[in-house]
């Protein structure tokens, strides 16, 4: 599906501020199917926008803001084309990422109840079932809510409350699946939906709009390659879904991240708004 | 240099600056005080906090003003940011995070007046100031003599001069500013005498002017002295010439090779006070006219400040400007 | 010559005690060894009297020269510092040339060991793909990073200065006892320990033919200038400190006023547009080349600690860009990790398909299995360290141990084995050090600086530091440790 995606940010700052360095995470990616034939990104204070290609393979764009503000604003524009289903690549995995893939992290880290509960949803020998197990498996015992968790909640703790976000329910997926041993990774990204969904959840989007940050997780199995699969939703990843990111979890993958000097807080605004355009 | 480290310096000097004339200012008024009738108390003391532009912050802590109020506002009350104490600490910090800058007497000097005000009991000094303020006056006269003499004339040193002219300057103008306007409304008689004289002193500058050979101790010739004259270390005049001297060795041929213009903010805004004082005639605004012009002359050194800060010790970034007070309060260093 | 007419006591006297110890002066038989034969007769002809005026001297030159550290503490609300001067000893310790000579080849290809290794594990990770080793233990590492990955350093050199300690056991041979490769501390104590030496002993070293090292400053200045970025013929070089507040502040202002550089905090750099800029009185200057002795966690508050004061906000991402240098780069403490320290031999055989001509003292890995039960089973006879701290704090000396402390190890190295490794205890070297009128042989080890740029430079030596605590084995300043002038001879 081809998807036009306008992104806006805007940091409200209490006060005006000065030496601000921000990055942030918006290109969408490019690969496994999914094409981004355009991509900008424009500023407010205007100044250069640099980028590097983090460690993961995602464009990360960052800019220096020095003089006094007490705004800026962010716009990302870009135009995409999903397809119908996740298709793998077979690059072997480095050291690293068989490491990365693997390892426990702050937000997913190793613990008891975590490791029953893949158990309770592995298929013995059959590490596909057991992936998909264990998405339904987290569809069905977790409940969807805002209020329960906020973006620092690690996996045990949204276990323990059977409630969170998807930002949760991919945390679970990938403690589970590593749990087990099989490889698995963070995805961000949005949720195109044809009709406007509820607020989305993610920090600063406070309108309705029909496309929603979005997480969930790729999983990798010996035989298929990466499956690519959302159990906040108990579905493998269709196209309207636009991959934006990845890493170990989502420490790796902030949309922002900041620094400024002043003792101003900081507030978001967040505007996502999809078009789908006709092939 | 590194703008932080010209910072320090800059603030370390006008901080001991300000420690010295706060208590010049109290001890030759404590003086003058002692002598007048009961009923004045209140109305003489407000004046002197007034010099210091902090009556609102003065008014938070005390209802009345007093000897023991006003001193104990002025040296130690860690509610006022410009008390002596206070001063003396900041300028004691900013020493030391630029201690290779300065030289071991310099510093064991400051830090010797660091402990004096540390260790002050304030019992015992509140009941015989006298002391405590030579103490803090010689101490200062001291760190300035140092200096002079056991630091090369470089940039760092132009740094701590320009400090302290500035904050001499501001000091002696609000000194002028209050007098004067008291003077100005009292009527003729030994009075006025007192007062001039009291505020000649304030300046340490009694003994000069009468060595100018004024006849008379009139307000308008005494007004004209502590703002324009060039020769004695505490006029207006004589402060604002050096610090442009110290600050044409300082900006070098410009602060940025992009600028077109070839002086750089401070220069321009200086050499203009400057023009307009050597080419001012002190009838012009006497009387009713010498407040605005003061309070005018006031916001225009503290703007030369705003934009020392702004050329030397902040390049590239602008802070968000401050907002006018009513009364220019005395001027901080960013934090 | 002795003066006949003096009736005190002389500085050597016949009772020194070698122990079981290798001795650095003396052989086993009690006669000095033929390198240490000049001092020792010149050291016979001192009376205590004038050898102790000669140290009292050194003394006083060392307080006024302000070659000291400096231990911060709390007083009453504020960070009151004690300056220590390093205690010096004026015995210097010698060796001969073709001792120096296999030390210097065998740490050059040391630290060219290093560096390859940084590299390959930010880049192919060849070494752990072929197995060599174990991948968890260095992505697991508290110091490596993923910011580096892909990062192409300047002549690839991550590790611009290193200090190697070396120690010797009781058969005087020499071993690597660890590596440090963040911001190894000292040099400046071997610099004015020399000055002190040239003014106590002047006479002494011509007639010995002692190697120069005062040009170390020239060397690290030259280092630093030749990673600059875009090969930049004249780069803008800072020595970037944490602050007066640093115990190691005096070695900072010394080295940069030595080289002739200029010193800065983290609050004195500001990043625009990926460029590194010194905030001064004549606006933005740029920077080239960063000498950073602020660890990594806290050099840029953006990307990694970002409560950190002390660093600079886009630091890395200016780094990342190849807009300025660091010395040295960021990620180098993975191998600073003391359970990677037992695969360097490895590395060396992997890379240079040599074979190692130093050797690391033999080391147990609490993560292997065999290892880990042959570690529990000897505590009272090992010497137990945590991989990651450095200053002598979190270890077990096996001998010297109380049975609760060797609980409290079995305890911590169950629970996490990876944190874990043990030596065996060697039995240092020691040197004739002279304590409360007499000489007593006191344990030492040697840091040498190893610079790596262009090529590899080592100065002749190092630091001599000996423990000054009466049968003590730890040298570190901070725990009662003291230092000598190192000389290597030209013959």
């Amino acid at each position: 599906m081809r998807l036009q995606i306008r992104h806006t940010t805007i940091f409200h700052y209490s006060e005006a501020i000065n030496e601000a360095y921000t990055e942030m995470r918006l290109r969408p990616l490019e690969g496994a199917g999914q094409r981004c034939y355009r991509f900008s990104l424009m500023t407010e204070p205007r100044g250069e926008v640099m980028s590097y290609i983090d460690r993961y393979g995602n464009t990360v764009h960052h800019f220096d803001t020095l003089q006094s503000h007490d705004r800026v604003v962010v716009m990302a524009a870009s135009d995409v084309e999903t397809p119908p289903t996740f298709l793998s690549e077979p690059t072997p995995f480095s050291p690293l990422d068989a490491y990365d893939f693997l390892a426990p992290t702050d937000y997913v880290p190793l613990a008891e109840e975590i490791e029953s509960f893949a158990r309770r949803h592995a298929a013995a020998d059959d590490p596909q079932a057991t992936a998909f197990g264990l998405m339904e498996g987290l569809f069905r015992e977790l409940v969807y809510d805002p209020q329960a968790t906020d973006v620092k909640t690690r996996a045990p703790e949204a276990l323990r409350l059977k409630r969170g976000v998807c930002q949760d329910f991919a945390h679970l997926m990938l403690a589970g699946c590593r749990s087990l041993g099989i490889p698995a990774r963070y995805v961000s990204g949005y949720l195109y939906s044809a009709r406007a969904v509820r607020p989305a959840e993610a920090e600063g989007e406070k309108r309705p709009s029909n496309a929603a940050s979005h997480a969930w997780v790729d999983v990798y199995l010996a035989e298929r390659g990466w499956v690519s699969l959302d159990p906040t939703h108990n579905c493998e990843q269709t196209e309207q879904y636009v991959r934006v990111a990845t890493g170990r979890d989502y420490a790796d993958v902030p949309p922002t991240r900041g620094i400024f000097k002043g003792a101003a807080s900081e507030e978001l605004e967040v505007h996502v708004e999809v078009k789908a355009a006709p092939h | 240099m590194l703008s932080r480290v010209a910072d320090a310096l800059y603030w370390m000097s006008r901080y001991v600056e300000r420690a010295e004339d706060i208590t010049r200012i109290l001890t030759v008024n404590f003086h003058s005080l002692l002598d007048a009738p009961v009923e004045v108390g209140e109305s003489a003391w407000q004046p002197i906090i007034a010099i210091t532009g902090d009556e609102e912050r003065y008014r938070q802590s005390y209802q009345e003003y007093n000897a023991r109020h006003v001193s104990e506002f002025l040296l130690w009350n860690p509610a006022n940011p410009n008390a002596v104490t206070t001063c003396i600490t900041r300028a004691r910090e900013n020493a030391r995070s630029v201690r290779e800058q300065i030289s071991s007497e310099m510093w064991e000097n400051l830090n010797r007046l660091y402990f004096l005000v540390r260790n002050l009991d304030r019992e015992v000094t509140g009941r015989g100031p006298y002391e405590f303020f030579d103490q803090i006056r010689y101490g200062s006269w001291a760190f300035q003599g140092i200096t002079a003499e056991t630091m090369t004339h470089g940039d760092a040193y132009e740094f701590i001069q320009l400090g302290k002219l500035m904050e001499r300057a501001d000091k002696t103008l609000r000194t002028l500013d209050v007098k004067y306007s008291a003077v100005n409304t009292m009527r003729e008689g030994p009075e006025v005498s007192l007062q001039l004289i009291s505020l000649l002193r304030s300046c340490s500058g009694f003994e000069a002017f009468r060595k100018t050979g004024a006849a008379q101790l009139q307000s308008s010739r005494v007004a004209e002295f502590l703002l324009l004259d060039q020769t004695f270390p505490r006029a207006v005049g004589f402060c604002l010439h050096r610090a442009l001297r110290s600050i044409n060795a300082l900006a070098g041929d410009s602060i940025r090779p992009s600028q077109l213009s070839q002086h750089s903010n401070p220069q321009r805004m200086i050499g203009r006070i400057c023009a307009d004082l050597e080419y001012l005639n002190i009838e012009e605004v006497l009387g009713a006219r010498m407040h605005p012009f003061l309070d005018t002359l006031l916001m225009r050194i503290n703007q030369v400040g705003d934009e020392i800060t702004r050329t030397f010790f902040n390049t590239q970034v602008i802070l968000p400007g401050r907002a006018q007070q009513p009364a220019q309060q005395q001027q901080q260093q960013q934090q | 010559m002795p003066d006949p007419s003096e009736t005190r006591p002389f500085l050597l006297e016949d009772n020194y005690d070698i122990g079981e110890f290798f001795d650095e002066m003396f052989t086993a038989t009690g006669a000095p060894h033929p390198h240490y034969e000049a001092i020792y007769s010149r050291l016979r002809q001192l009376s205590k009297e004038s050898f102790e005026e000669r140290r009292r001297r050194a003394s006083i030159s060392f307080l006024y020269q302000g070659v000291t550290f400096t231990v911060y503490h709390e007083n009453e609300g504020e960070q009151e510092g004690i300056e220590r001067i390093f205690p010096f000893d004026l015995i210097p310790r010698i060796i001969p040339r073709q001792e120096w000579e296999i030390l210097e080849t065998g740490l050059s290809q040391r630290v060219t060991a290093l560096n390859l290794f940084l590299h390959d594990i930010y880049h192919e990770q060849r070494i752990l793909r072929e197995k060599i080793i174990p991948a968890e233990l260095v992505f697991g590492a508290r110091h490596f990073r993923r910011e580096m990955v892909g990062i192409h350093p300047p002549r690839n050199v991550y590790a611009h200065i290193v200090g190697s300690d070396l120690v010797r056991n009781e058969r005087g041979e020499y071993l690597v006892l660890e590596d440090n490769l963040r911001s190894p501390s000292g040099v400046s104590y071997m610099l004015e320990n020399r000055q002190a030496m040239k003014r106590t002993f002047p006479n002494l070293f011509q007639r010995h033919g002692v190697r120069s090292i005062e040009h170390y400053p020239q060397e690290l200045l030259a280092t630093l200038r030749s990673i600059a970025p875009h090969d930049n013929p004249d780069p803008t070089v800072v020595l970037l400190t944490p602050g007066i507040y640093n115990s190691a502040y005096f070695e900072h202002t010394y080295l940069a006023r030595q080289m002739g550089i200029e010193i800065v905090e983290g609050r004195d750099l500001v990043v625009h547009d990926n460029r590194v800029f010194t905030r001064t009185t004549r606006g933005l200057k740029p920077v080239d080349v960063i000498y950073r002795r602020i660890d990594d966690d806290f050099i840029d508050p953006l990307c990694f600690n970002h409560t950190s004061m002390l660093g600079v906000s886009g630091l890395v991402n200016a780094y990342r860009a190849g807009n300025v240098t660091l010395a040295n780069a960021i990620g180098t403490g993975v191998a600073d990790d003391k359970a990677v320290y037992a695969f360097v031999p490895d590395m060396i055989r992997f890379y240079l398909s040599e074979e190692p001509i130093l050797q690391n003292v033999p080391t147990y890995l609490a993560m292997r299995e065999e290892d880990r039960a042959y570690i529990l089973d000897h505590l009272e006879s090992l010497v137990v360290k945590s991989v990651n701290e450095s200053g002598g704090y979190g270890m077990l000396v096996g001998t010297q141990s109380t049975r609760e402390e060797r609980e409290r190890f079995r305890e911590l190295i169950q629970t996490h084995p990876r944190n874990f490794i043990a030596q065996p205890t060697i039995r240092l070297s020691r040197h004739p050090t002279y304590q409360e009128g007499h000489l007593y042989g006191c344990h030492v080890d040697l840091r040498p600086y190893i610079l790596s740029g262009e090529g590899v430079t080592i100065v002749p030596g190092g630091l001599t530091r000996v423990a000054l605590r009466r049968g003590s084995l730890v040298v570190n300043s901070s725990q009662g440790g003291g230092s000598k002038d190192t000389w290597v001879l030209n013959r």
